[in-house]
């Protein structure tokens, strides 16, 4: 997995240098003479060769120096370490609503196909997936924000406005920890509309996964061994068959939070909401490498980490791994 | 005659895929502490016949019969409580495919359990062990701890036969048993499930397509042919003086018989018969134009049931060899 | 054949081919007509995609204009028409690329096995794992933000799962008797590899294929949303999104249709390839 990783940055190392674009110059301003430019290359350590360039560049992550961003004019790694908790903020917000809802109706289904819930959840399961998660940011700023003025339009909380101190960088955590309801209420507002947008993006997901692979459970035949002992169905659903089922669906929630990590950026876009994807976003448009570079390392490094969490879940869930252990 | 544990009025099982009817008029007693066997080929109906008798067989498939009496009780229209209450105490199940039958995922003791409530779990824990050592299962205590993939073949059987017993039912219902096991293990089974029989004073339902695992401990048999029942009477009449063409054929196919066949088996296909004529008609040596004309109803002749029209000259026409075979019992 | 004691009877079994052979219909039908109006939008759209007409910026939609139109006074029905191209068009170019590759180098590694396989799929867990966005954006910075470098980066992030998916079937046919057969009739490694192998993998393949060229798309318009795809003034509908933002409070026909075009379209594809796999079972 550390390969894996590796790779990623010299791939992500390859990309950047081959960029037309010379960051130096972009470093130094559009102002400065060619004196200037050749000294800020000096400091970039632009002008060694490629090899040299490589090696400090995996040396320096190492050390965790990942370089400054011209925009902010700071370490990137500071402004990481700001940007990434507003982020997580809506991932894990979203990731564990849309997991659990996601299995509950997917069980539902499964369970109750001729539910009226199951012939809705049937038709729009398909929509769930095909509907772009910018657009739907968008029309329900359009519906909640713009025409019933319920929510607001974009942003999250906003620290100047409240008595409260920046512990983590969430504004729900923060406005706890500080004990401020204002705070708390206006964080929770905020962060509705781009958590439910990810939520609708990736839910149908679960959900069809869940019910298939649950079907697929309740015709076999230990469950009507089950019947046949007296057990009441919803334990069999429960504690015989989703227990079974839950394997790939697992496997699927370790992949999507890994895909739901790169995609906030969208819907970082869509409500301005100040997290990592915006931060990278900006820092494409103005040719800034040093914080794309790290964006890179720090998503491929989750998805990386997240994986490996999910295969530890596996012997926990089936007997029969656990011997080999 | 005393009242029957269960009594099966005119059962009829339709298929929703398909509507194939799959059992069509059947109709049978099992009186307290005795077995009655069903025999048939794949496809013939008897093991949807026992499934369906406890509500088993889902949503795939309709059950409706005039009536289905269990210890005086309709099941037909007992709540789902009620049949879980039923399922739970008074009818234990045994099925065909060990491996299949049982949650990989779950120890042993967890699945068996699983029914009773949690105050009463220690001691229906200390009844299944103790089952579990009758039945033949080693270090049962070990074993309820168990996954369900450790264990042999027979091992599961015996796991699920002691689980079965666990709620001490008065009627034992076994698909099939031992058809997944071998030749050794099955005869152990069987002698174990004898014993069980009389020591607990069980009923039993037994499904099989082997008549000699079945001659050795049912006292009535029931043969059934693509959904309906030929014929049915007690166990060693049958096989002594079997007065269904079809019934013939499966004596003479036995296996444990040094005797050799006379008569072709035919392929498993079963097709769906007419609703004019007899269901054998179309695989029967003796068919003649009426057979196919008209169905022949059970008849009592002696003591057994017959529906066929050559009943008195079966046993003739088919005398090509040496005479009736003797069961073991 | 009946089986009674199995679940299965033969009376689903053709109920469910006669229904399979009407979804292809329909499905190709589908298709023909999206790539009639890919090559042919001219035909059905009323207006010039490209024209302004500044006059009648932002209207809502009317008889003469279905869609509305948007900034420049363009008719919108006529630019979605027009940007099946860039949009539908684009996505099914990636999924050609991204499968034809994908299976070839599935196949290969899965066939000779040894080293070849173990650095192909070192490959493939890299490409897996690597942010998409992160390559769509350096690629852009490097070859110019143009459907071009949208296009190459989409197709070097999806190759990757067909080559997974063609290894492992690849793996599994190896062994087969015909395959014996063949060797011993002496044709090579190649012409087993291409002749009766990879057809082996057009079914799952295609399923695979139809499906994704929903995802693409939806991934696509993502990129043109960010900037870094389609540029203006192309019609493309994900771009088309992007500039609606400005205008959506109060022209809320701008942003809805193109959006509503992509989700028909995905959702088409989808449902297919739902159907597809699931009458193969």
């Amino acid at each position: 997995m550390l390969l894996v990783v590796w790779a990623s940055l010299t791939l992500t190392f390859i990309l950047s240098r081959v960029i037309p674009a010379d960051p130096a110059r972009l470093a130094a301003g559009l102002q400065a003479g060619p004196e200037q430019v050749l000294e800020v290359r000096r400091t970039m350590g632009l002008d060694k060769p490629l090899i040299v360039q490589y090696f400090t560049y995996l040396k320096d992550i190492l050390r965790l120096d990942l370089g400054d961003s011209i925009q902010t004019r700071q370490p990137v790694l500071d402004d990481i370490i700001r940007y990434l908790p507003v982020t997580l903020e809506l991932v894990f917000l979203s990731f564990f609503i849309y997991a659990i809802l996601g299995v509950v109706f997917g069980v539902l289904w499964a369970r109750f196909p001729r539910n009226i819930l199951s012939k809705f959840l049937s038709f729009t399961s398909i929509l769930g997936v095909a509907m772009p998660v910018f657009w739907v940011g968008l029309l329900l700023q359009l519906i909640f924000a713009a025409k019933l003025q319920w929510l607001p339009l974009a942003g999250s909380l906003q620290y100047q406005n409240f008595d409260i101190t920046r512990y983590t960088g969430m504004g729900i955590l923060d406005s706890i920890l500080s004990w401020n309801s204002e705070a708390l209420k206006a964080a929770i507002l905020a962060v509705i509309l781009p958590v439910t947008t990810l939520v609708l993006s990736q839910i149908a997901i679960a959900t069809r996964l869940t019910k298939s692979t649950l079907q697929v459970e309740l015709r076999q035949h230990y469950v009507r061994t089950a019947r046949a002992r007296g057990v009441a169905e919803w334990k069999i659903t429960i504690f015989d068959a989703l227990r079974n089922a839950l394997n790939p669906v697992v496997t699927m929630l370790g992949l999507q939070f890994g895909w739901l990590f790169g995609g906030t950026i969208l819907v970082e876009v869509v409500f301005s909401w100040p997290g990592l994807g915006l931060y990278g976003f900006n820092a494409f448009r103005t040719f800034d490498y040093n914080p794309i570079l790290a964006i890179t390392l720090v998503v491929t490094v989750t998805f990386v980490v997240v994986n490996e969490l999910v295969a530890l879940l596996y012997p926990l869930l089936d007997p029969k791994l656990r011997e080999r252990e | 005659m005393s009242t029957p544990l269960l009594s099966v009025k005119n059962l009829e099982v339709i298929y929703l895929s398909g509507s194939l009817k799959a059992v069509k008029g059947v109709s049978f007693e099992i009186q307290p502490a005795t077995c009655l066997a069903i025999v048939g080929e794949s496809g013939s109906g008897k093991s949807t016949t026992a499934l369906a008798i406890a509500r088993l067989l889902g949503n795939s498939a309709s059950t409706k019969a005039t009536e289905i009496l269990f210890e005086g009780n309709d099941i037909l229209s007992a709540s789902k409580k009620e049949l879980r209450k039923m399922r739970r105490e008074r009818i234990g199940i045994v099925f065909q495919d060990p491996i299949a039958s049982w949650n990989l995922s779950r120890k042993v003791g967890t699945q068996l359990l699983d029914a009773f409530d949690k105050s009463e779990r220690p001691e229906r824990r200390e009844k299944l062990i103790n089952f579990m050592e009758k039945v033949g299962i080693d270090k049962a205590a070990q074993v309820i701890d168990m996954y369900p993939y450790m264990l042999s073949g027979g091992m599961m059987q015996r796991a699920m036969i002691a689980g079965a017993l666990l709620g001490n039912p008065v009627l034992l219902i076994a698909d099939e048993p031992t058809s997944a096991l071998d030749v050794t293990v099955q005869a152990d089974l069987l002698n174990l499930l004898g014993e069980l029989r009389k020591e607990q004073g069980l009923a039993m339902l037994l499904v099989s397509h082997n008549l000699a695992v079945v001659s050795r401990i049912a006292e009535r048999t029931v043969v059934m042919y693509s959904g309906e029942i030929v014929e049915e009477g007690p166990t060693s009449t049958l096989i002594n003086s079997a007065k269904h063409p079809y019934t013939v054929n499966l004596i003479r196919s036995m296996p444990a018989m040094d005797q050799p066949r006379k008569v072709n088996l035919y392929t498993n296909e079963v097709r769906n018969a007419s609703s004019q004529g007899c269901v054998y008609a179309n695989r029967c040596p003796l068919v003649i134009p009426i057979c196919n004309s008209q169905k022949p109803e059970l008849q009592l002749i002696g003591e057994t049931n017959v529906a066929c029209h050559r009943h008195s000259e079966v046993k003739k026409l088919l005398e090509v060899s040496n005479g009736s075979i003797t069961s073991d019992s | 054949m009946i089986r009674l004691k199995g679940k299965i009877f033969s009376n689903r079994g053709q109920v469910a081919s006669i229904s399979h052979r009407v979804s292809i219909w329909i499905f190709s039908i589908f298709v023909v007509l999206l790539l009639a109006v890919i090559l042919f939008p001219g035909l059905l759209a009323p207006f010039d995609p490209l024209e302004l007409d500044v006059i009648n910026r932002l209207q809502a939609p009317s008889k003469v204009h279905l869609f509305g139109t948007d900034e420049g006074g363009r008719d919108i029905f006529s630019r979605v028409l027009y940007g099946t191209k860039d949009s539908v068009g684009a996505s099914m170019v990636i999924v050609l690329m991204a499968s034809g590759t994908g299976t070839i180098l599935g196949a290969i590694a899965g066939w000779f096995g040894g080293k070849i396989d173990f650095y192909l799929m070192r490959m493939v867990d890299v490409f897996l794992s690597f942010p998409y966005l992160v390559l769509a954006m350096a690629l852009a910075a490097s070859l110019g933000r143009d459907m071009r470098s949208a296009i190459l980066a989409l197709t070097l992030v999806w190759w990757p799962s067909y080559a997974r998916m063609v290894r492992g079937q690849v793996l599994s046919i190896k062994e087969r008797l015909f395959i014996r057969a063949a060797r011993t009739v002496g044709a090579n490694n190649y012409q087993i590899l291409f002749w009766h192998i990879i057809p082996h993998t057009y079914r799952t393949v295609g399923v695979r294929a139809s499906m994704d060229v929903g995802y693409v798309l939806i991934s696509l318009t993502g990129l043109s949303f960010l900037g870094l795809g389609a540029q203006n003034p192309s019609p493309e509908w994900g771009l088309m999104i992007s500039n609606a933002r400005s205008y959506v409070l109060a022209s809320w026909w701008y942003s809805v249709f193109p959006g509503l075009a992509i989700l028909l379209v995905v959702s088409l594809f989808i449902y297919a390839a739902d159907r597809f796999s699931g009458a193969e079972r």
